[in-house]
């Protein structure tokens, strides 16, 4: 058993490097074959999975569902124009303040959402993210409805960020540590009683678990992570867009986590690579991708309905006993 | 006073409209647990239906009451048609699968009918055609129309019959069985699929109605106006209290009223900071108040983990 476990994780941990290795080589292959363009693309790609991904800690291993994960990406963005209009553009000031005001703002709405449950919290997380969004776009001095756009990449060092490869490296960099990190948590003392909780949560309570500060501590630390991608995307497009802070940016966010797979920790880099490609090729061939969209999720939901990343491992594992996903 | 008691009337007749479509969405998730994200869709093909059958009949010189008759009961057949569909296709093979999923399946039902609702009318807005003569009265220096007046009346009339539907018959006391306890309701011989299919079919006849009076009413329609009805309808649903069907009426009531009267005064109270299109804003304000202090609603019982 403990062999079969241990084998397993094994496996994992050779699958991922070699995942690692594979998009890290990339761009260097991409610019071999001449379409550097697509290296934008990934980078996007990656910061959107990184995004999806503090989400899903937060939905998947504290089983909150909140709607208004925008609010934090936005966040993120939207502190280093801020401080980029002002004149700080070094990197190792303006992301880690960009994770700072999110993970604040993750708090003082955490503190007041986590009263309510279920579907009140879905709510209630979705009208603060929506009264920031309308509180930014009413705001002139910070572009309002056209957003604020940076001059420059931040500077990060000696590192070339504007030269699209690094600053796809970094990203990849920050994704990684963030996977990382959030394997290290949900196998730590304190990931274990989030899922307990998530599981059953007056058990928890019960025990005399501080339940209330451990979920929060959750969203906090989902929310911190998408400002981080808020830093990373406002540096790509090099403009904080109040779309990044709109309602239809959490759904999104949201519908990568469920068709990645909730609670599984790639789940959301599956999810958002998905969505991603599938836009990306569906409107290339035809006018009305959205329609194809939507007929493409009902088609991954009804094959993988709890989630890709889940399916996947299931289907190709060795093992048949693996953890089974939870929703 | 004036501009209060004008507003209070105009947030009225949006809240009666909010009700009509917040009860759709409390039916099917007192029942299943389940959020109908496509719902909001389903009200906007029932007032494109009803703007094309009304058109065609109005053109081949039917009389306006047999048009407009026509029209409402053409829309309200697609609707349910569509709504019992909806569950089908998208709803029932998910049952087993956890709750999150079928939102995936809501939001691409919701992206496909929007797509085929523009594909078959367009992208243009579209106007719909007058039905009835507008009329003016006036009270203590505020005016109402009596579209307006008819507006109310319908959504009353509308709303008692489902009391009493719910209530008073047999699939009712099934409906409120299957909503308490859907084991113990199957055992005592509730067929829930019958139950769920009807309360999918009930919502959508509710929306169709509601969709014939947005279209009345702002003589406006497009392909789009289904998203944000539906989730103004669905906050106010929560405001009340999701599967409680008082509690959607008064939920909607409530957010009509706060946001007319908030359209009104939001200049002054803001020192023309926001404007009145910013009136969105205080549905959200008062759903994080209420939830504060009611974490279920104003009427919600304590429920469970449910999502």
């Amino acid at each position: 058993m403990g062999g079969a476990l241990y084998r397993q994780s094994a496996q994992r941990r050779w699958a991922a490097l070699a995942l690692l290795a594979g998009l890290t080589v990339l761009p260097l292959l991409l610019q071999a074959v001449g379409h550097e363009f697509y290296v934008s693309f990934v980078s996007r790609l990656l910061i959107f999975a990184l995004a999806a991904t503090s989400l899903n800690f937060v939905v998947g291993f504290g089983g909150m569902i909140a709607f208004g994960h925008a609010a934090f990406f936005g966040a993120g963005a939207y502190t280093v124009a801020i401080l980029m209009e002002n004149g700080i553009s070094s990197a190792l000031v303006a992301w880690p303040l960009a994770i700072a005001v999110a993970a604040l703002l993750a708090l003082g709405i955490g503190l007041v959402s986590l009263r309510t449950r279920g579907v009140y919290f879905i709510m209630i997380t979705l009208a603060f993210a929506q009264m920031i969004y309308y509180l930014f776009i009413s705001l002139k001095a910070w572009g309002g409805d056209d957003g604020l756009s940076l001059a420059s990449r931040s500077t990060l060092g000696s590192l070339p960020l504007s030269n699209d490869a690094v600053f796809y490296w970094v990203v990849l960099a920050c994704l990684a540590a963030t996977l990382l990190l959030l394997d290290r948590i949900t196998h730590a003392r304190f990931g274990r009683v989030l899922q307990a909780i998530r599981e059953n949560e007056s058990r928890m309570e019960a025990l005399g678990y501080p339940v209330h500060s451990y979920k929060l501590l959750c969203f906090v630390i989902g929310g911190a992570l998408a400002g981080l991608a808020g830093a990373l995307i406002a540096n790509h497009g090099q403009l904080a867009s109040p779309s990044l802070l709109q309602w239809t940016q959490s759904g999104t966010l949201l519908v990568m986590v469920i068709v990645g797979g909730v609670g599984a920790l790639y789940g959301g880099v599956v999810g958002a690579a998905t969505l991603l490609l599938l836009e990306e090729v569906l409107s290339h061939f035809t006018h009305h991708w959205h329609a194809a969209l939507g007929l493409a999720l009902l088609f991954v939901v009804f094959r993988a309905p709890h989630g890709i990343a889940p399916w996947f491992h299931r289907r190709f594992s060795r093992s048949k006993k693996n953890e089974a996903p939870r929703e | 006073m004036d501009i209060f008691l004008q507003q209070v009337i105009n947030g009225l007749v949006q809240g009666a409209i909010y009700a009509m479509v917040a009860l759709g969405y409390t039916m099917v998730y007192g029942i299943m647990g389940l959020i109908n994200f496509a719902h909001g869709e389903v009200v906007m093909i029932g007032t494109l239906v009803t703007i094309t059958v009304v058109t065609f009949l109005l053109k081949a010189g039917f009389p306006v009451w047999l048009a407009g008759g026509m029209g409402i009961v053409a829309a309200a057949s697609v609707c349910m048609v569509l709504g019992w569909s909806l569950e089908r296709v998208a709803y029932r093979p998910l049952r087993g699968a956890p709750r999150l999923t079928p939102l995936i399946t809501a939001i691409g039902m919701s992206i496909v009918l929007q797509n085929l609702a523009m594909m078959i009318w367009g992208r243009n807005y579209m106007t719909f055609p007058s039905l009835i003569e507008k009329t003016q009265f006036e009270i203590g220096g505020a005016a109402f129309t009596n579209v307006q007046v008819l507006i109310v009346l319908v959504a009353g009339l509308s709303m008692g019959g489902l009391l009493l539907l719910v209530y008073r018959t047999k699939l009712g006391m099934a409906m409120r069985a299957t909503a308490q306890n859907p084991g113990v309701a199957g055992l005592m011989g509730v067929n829930a699929n019958r139950v769920i299919s009807s309360a999918f079919v009930i919502g959508s006849v509710l929306g169709a109605l509601a969709g014939v009076m947005v279209g009345v009413y702002y003589e406006i329609a497009h392909y789009q106006m289904g998203f944000m009805l539906g989730l103004k309808a669905f906050t106010a649903a929560v405001l009340g209290g999701i599967g409680n069907l008082a509690g959607a009426m008064a939920g909607g009531i409530l957010l009509g009223l706060i946001e007319a009267l908030g359209a009104g005064y939001i200049g002054d109270l803001t020192g023309g900071f926001l404007g009145s299109h910013y009136q969105d804003i205080f549905a959200f304000v008062v759903l994080i108040f209420v939830l504060m202090f009611r974490p279920s609603g104003l009427f919600g019982e304590k429920t469970g983990d449910r999502a």
